[in-house]
């Protein structure tokens, strides 16, 4: 993984004012995402049932912070867990593909990635791997294209490229309209 | 007077309105060009343009097949596709789909197409509450006003229009900030996502080769609507669907960078087909309703091309007609030229044919068209087949072919110039006519039409001549 192709993702995702903490362990990653939780006093998370966050421990390490971590768990309830998601500070998911030339985050919903995580919460915080990381929009597709030939094409694909915003009262940029007025992306 | 003319008579009134308009589409003109701009110094811009024409002409070549293979495609994932050969079919289709629900509540991301169909109205009756959810969308629907353009919908109205429109009808206290604004717009309208039964969009590209819709959008709002509510339906164009995801990619890269010059929306939503087992949301159901409503009536001719158009707006925004006015002077859902284009071939030629009036054929919207349809040239093909048809009276077609014969030889065009010079001579002050006949009553009303002048060009050739080769 090349820097400049970090660098450039960082650019991109800066124009976005979305911030990128570049972490190196397992233990830095669950430091970033637990300071930002801190820093915003984030008490409960709704999050992916997801491989990576186990892997690196962070829901346990969460809990242990004091923070109500909810996992979005195939058997969990859907009408208890949407009210979860509604009312928590921030949602966690991984990421199945980032792209370094426009910011943009590729998730793919299916079992215990469900799609209101990363949708409403006011919080969005991404955990990505760095051989995610792709370098334009043309690599991103060329995997989906690559899905849709395997049959694997998800029952949706959600591509993010910042947080919500509109510009529909005097062409004004504003933040925060439906989805998550905040977003950050860690990259391990 | 038609009814173009009446509509463009009250538009020129609203001051503010254009004044809004107009502010807004040289903006978005403005920024659409700088990326189209980046894009051509990165050597892409043409060959995007390419090939998203390419890959739309060969599904509209092969259309037939193309939606035959998404109803499959989307079948087999579980959902449900209908063909709607009129916007009557469509809206029957959405409110039975509705009804069989028992829905009170529906949720709508931004889609012209439920727009073309007059959907809301027919929800309402049904008992169901349809509710905008695009911020821009929302604001009109309260202000009781179909959307002026196809990508900002409200973007002829001042933050203070919008103050005194939510404190009126949500009973907000006034607020003139854009951001305390959109915090109402997102606190209302979270309670309305977490309650409807169903969710109703349209759709920016259809892939048959996997029955998905793909939705831009900024605001979240089109991922709530397809992934809250317990059914799904998208009404979309049947000119939206391409064959296969290869043939995405170039419609990704450009409608937004087209569209807001952004070089992505925030928000690109890909739907293949219901909930799968495991997943915890998403729709549990799933209906695509593809429209005709005369689209079908361009296959297969000259005019097949301008199905191409993927709803950038870009023809919108650099159009000098546009700018003046906004939408609501076309009394169309589609406006701007690529409404004026469509609306005739789509609805009916008689009954849409002064829209072309909306058109000087500068030619600026075919520059600026993404997907490369001939507007203009478009534009100007059916103002022939008006002024041929019985649209034009016989009046205005004897005058005009009274014009040509004379303006046809020099001995005739010599004598018009002539009698035009002494019949206005009474009517002339400082070389300006003081009274304007007939067609130049409109044209002068704000501006002063210059007399024949005392000596033509034609009389002073001789002299002239010899100072330009003494």
């Amino acid at each position: 993984m090349s820097d400049l192709l970090i660098q450039q993702f960082e650019a991109a995702l800066k124009d976005l004012v979305t911030p990128l903490v570049t972490v190196e362990s397992p233990a830095e990653a669950v430091a970033a995402v637990l300071d930002a939780l801190h820093r915003r006093e984030v008490t409960e998370v709704v999050a992916w049932a997801d491989p990576l966050l186990d892997a690196i421990g962070l829901p346990g390490a969460a809990r242990q912070a004091g923070v109500a971590w909810v996992a979005a768990t195939p058997d969990a309830d859907p009408t208890e867990l949407r009210a979860t998601a509604a009312r928590a500070g921030a949602g966690v998911t991984g990421a199945d593909f980032a792209v370094a030339e426009t910011g943009t985050l590729a998730l793919l919903s299916g079992p215990g990635k469900p799609r209101m995580v990363s949708l409403l919460p006011p919080l969005h915080i991404a955990v990505v791997r760095r051989e995610r990381l792709l370098a334009n929009q043309a690599a991103l597709c060329k995997e989906l294209v690559r899905l849709a030939a395997a049959g694997e094409t998800p029952s949706s694909v959600n591509l993010i490229t910042g947080p919500s915003r509109t510009a529909d009262i005097e062409h004004i940029l504003v933040r925060k309209v439906h989805g998550p007025g905040e977003l950050l992306v860690i990259l391990m | 007077m038609s009814a173009m003319r009446d509509r463009v008579q009250r538009q020129l009134e609203k001051v503010s309105q254009r004044t809004a308009v107009a502010k807004a589409t040289r903006h978005h003109y403005h920024t659409r060009r700088k990326q189209w701009a980046k894009m051509a110094e990165d050597g892409r811009l043409q060959s995007l343009r390419d090939w998203v024409r390419d890959v739309k002409n060969q599904a509209l070549n092969n259309n037939d097949q193309v939606l035959a293979q998404f109803k499959a495609s989307l079948e087999a994932r579980g959902g449900h596709v209908h063909f709607a050969a009129t916007a009557e079919d469509a809206v029957r289709q959405v409110v039975e789909i509705a009804t069989a629900h028992g829905a009170r509540l529906a949720v709508k991301a931004k889609s012209m197409a439920s727009e073309e169909i007059h959907l809301n109205p027919a929800l309402e009756k049904a008992g169901i509450e349809p509710v905008e959810t695009d911020l821009g969308e929302y604001i009109v629907q309260l202000a009781g006003q179909p959307p002026v353009h196809i990508v900002g919908p409200a973007l002829h109205m001042t933050r203070y229009d919008v103050a005194e429109l939510f404190e009126e009808k949500l009973g907000e206290p006034m607020s003139t900030d854009p951001e305390a604004l959109t915090a109402v717009a997102r606190r209302v309208l979270r309670e309305k996502f977490l309650q409807a039964d169903i969710g109703i969009t349209g759709g920016n590209a259809g892939i048959a080769e996997t029955g998905t819709v793909v939705l831009f959008t900024n605001e979240g709002n089109g991922r709530m609507v397809t992934s809250l509510p317990r059914v799904m339906v998208t009404v979309i164009g049947l000119e939206k669907m391409v064959a296969t995801w290869a043939d995405f990619e170039p419609i990704l890269t450009l409608l937004p960078r087209s569209a807001t010059g952004q070089n992505s929306t925030v928000y690109v939503s890909a739907i293949t087909g219901p909930r799968r087992p495991g997943e915890i949301d998403g729709p549990e159901e799933l209906h695509v309703i593809v429209l005709d409503a005369g689209r079908s009536k361009l296959l297969g001719t000259k005019y097949q091309d301008a199905l191409r158009c993927f709803r950038c707006g870009a023809c919108l925004n650099c159009c000098p007609v546009f700018r003046q006015l906004g939408g609501h002077a076309y009394g169309t859902t589609y406006g701007g030229p690529i409404g004026v284009t469509i609306t005739p071939l789509m609805k009916g030629f008689m009954e849409h044919a002064d829209l072309l009036d909306a058109c000087s054929l500068c030619g600026a919207c075919t520059e600026a068209c993404a997907v490369q349809v001939p507007l203009h040239h478009f534009i100007r093909d059916q103002k022939e087949e008006r002024a041929q048809s019985a649209y034009t009276s016989g009046m205005e077609r004897f005058l005009f072919r009274a014009w040509s014969w004379a303006w046809s030889s020099p001995g005739r065009y010599r004598l018009v110039a002539r009698l035009a010079k002494w019949l206005s001579r009474p009517f002339t002050k400082n070389g300006y006519l003081t009274w304007h006949p007939g067609p130049l009553g409109a044209w002068g009303a704000g501006r002063e039409f210059p007399a024949p002048a005392a000596r033509s060009l034609r009389d002073r050739w001789e002299e002239l001549e010899r100072e330009v080769n003494p």
